[in-house]
């Protein structure tokens, strides 16, 4: 079997069936190969879905033959986070209670868009249940491993997502983003992803954790590909202009990193040719904000099932559920009131540059069993941490793209972040600094995992 | 530290104390033991966010 995914981007793939050089039904063949050799030790697949994935790339295949647009992601095999909803499967949301819940009488609204858009699905992916969490531990399903190094995580919650399209099982994939959940896993696991204005995707058929955070979003090796799968979702198309005037994130944002990642902020500082450096007030009481709200907003979701049952849960995010089911109003309208000081903060800071560039992670993925890192010179666990410098952001509905910095090494991540609305010049950026050699997906092409 | 404003009561408590206090806040009959010290840590986590939530701003 021709080796199409992993060695070929989205945007090849939907080229070469459009074109009629390769046919969809191999293509899909080679993405459920691929799943069958290489999800074994990075444990990113919960469902395969071969004979969904078999009909749709058949259907692309007759359209082509037909002489009829096949759509721009012709052909192109890719995964979902298991919280959207795939028609005629329960919706887990990585929770075994509902592991057998009615199935779903519908595809979620985006998965609906990218099948008009001729893309192929072919797996459900592991994440933390609820998606409360960033290292992807399911009581359930298990840990999913770092395709880069199978010991370290691959970030959460939606570690699946990012771990499957860097092991090349599926050509992108969607996650969703409520404090970091695409950010920080596409910064472990080298690749592109976006966390897109807050709204400005469809969120029926997602299955909720924090309403006014939560985002649905992809990721892909390169900028190219999440340019193409974002607009697909979004019934938009044609090239943007990308951004130009750029800032650095100093202060928090420069505080508590890892040597690796000091070091390539100062090298990509260097290449950008020293833009200023500007500095957020109050981003301490603005990752607390978004920490309340999410506590407050997601236990509000689960109250009802934790009344009933409540070692149902998984432990790792029953007793944060339980936590947040019982925080007064009054602390979550508190949270909001500094959610608007710090989004009036940063709009106004988004006036005056174009992009501000901050670490996605502090560092290269933790290992799985020495998960530690150092904050403020206290030994603190990295699984309560690496949203340090995501959830903050988090809070502004912004898009952010998470982009990977060319560098040896372990994956890093930096966050590009816009003015709401500026998805697509933001994407163009992105691919900007791709073209120019500061960022590079990483994809794992060797059948020898690390 | 005594907490600036008290999400719970039983902030200072044992973490039975406290966690009964959750419990009984989120409407739950009763609190299965084996919630008790992670619902208890995670009590004691969102009263430290308000804390610095509530803390003087630059």
């Amino acid at each position: 079997m021709t080796d199409y995914i992993g060695t070929m981007g989205a945007v090849e793939i939907a080229q070469a069936v459009r074109t009629g050089q390769v046919r969809a039904v191999d293509v899909a063949r080679a993405s459920l190969d691929r799943i069958c050799s290489r999800n074994g030790p990075v444990n990113a697949v919960t469902r395969i879905l071969e004979e969904r994935a078999l009909a749709e790339a058949a259907a692309v295949e007759a359209r082509v033959a037909a002489g009829e647009d096949p759509g721009p992601l012709a052909g192109v095999p890719y995964g979902v986070k298991d919280l959207f909803d795939v028609a005629a499967l329960p919706t887990t949301a990585g929770a075994a209670r509902l592991r057998d819940a009615s199935p779903a009488t519908a595809d979620a609204d985006v998965i609906v868009r990218l099948a008009r858009a001729g893309a192929v699905l072919v797996a459900t992916l592991n994440m933390d249940e609820f998606a409360y969490g960033f290292v992807t531990e399911n009581a359930c399903w298990g840990t999913t491993r770092n395709p880069h190094d199978l010991h370290r995580f691959a970030g959460g919650s939606s570690g699946g997502s990012a771990a499957a399209v860097a092991a090349g099982m599926v050509a992108f994939a969607l996650g969703s983003d409520t404090n970091g959940s695409i950010r920080i896993p596409a910064s472990l696991c080298g690749l592109h992803g976006i966390k897109p204005s807050h709204g400005s995707l469809p969120m029926v058929g997602v299955y909720p954790f924090a309403h006014t955070l939560d985002d649905a979003g992809a990721f892909a090796g390169s900028a190219a590909d999440l340019a193409l799968v974002d607009s697909a979702m979004r019934d938009e198309a044609g090239p943007a202009e990308p951004l130009t005037g750029i800032a650095m994130l100093g202060g928090w944002f420069r505080r508590n990193l890892s040597p690796e990642m000091a070091g390539a902020l100062v090298a990509l500082e260097e290449a950008l040719g020293h833009p200023p450096t500007i500095e957020l007030a109050d981003v301490a009481q603005a990752r607390s904000a978004a920490y309340l709200i999410t506590a407050y907003e997601g236990g509000a979701v689960h109250r009802s099932a934790l009344r009933t049952d409540p070692l149902s849960f998984d432990p790792a995010t029953r007793d944060r559920l339980l936590a947040g089911a019982a925080l007064p109003e009054w602390v979550y309208r508190k949270a909001l009131g500094q959610r608007a000081l710090f989004s009036a903060q940063i709009d106004a800071r988004l006036a005056q540059h174009d992009v501000l560039i901050a670490p996605c992670v502090f560092g290269p993925a933790p290992l799985i069993d020495d998960a530690w890192i150092e904050i403020d010179g206290t030994r603190q666990p990295a699984r309560a941490n690496l949203g340090l410098y995501t959830q903050p952001i988090s809070l502004a509905g912004l898009p952010v793209v998470a982009a990977p910095i060319a560098a040896a090494g372990l994956p890093l991540g930096i966050q590009l972040i816009a003015a709401r609305g500026r998805d697509r010049e933001l994407l163009a950026f992105a691919a900007e600094l791709e073209r120019q050699g500061l960022t590079a997906g990483r994809i794992v092409h060797s059948q020898e995992h690390a | 530290m005594a907490a600036a404003i008290r999400i719970w009561d039983a902030i200072d408590g044992s973490d039975e104390e406290l966690a009964a206090e959750v419990a009984r806040l989120a409407g739950l009959p009763e609190l299965p033991d084996r919630c008790v010290p992670g619902v208890a840590l995670n009590a004691r986590l969102l009263q430290r966010h308000l804390d610095n939530l509530s803390a003087p701003q630059r």
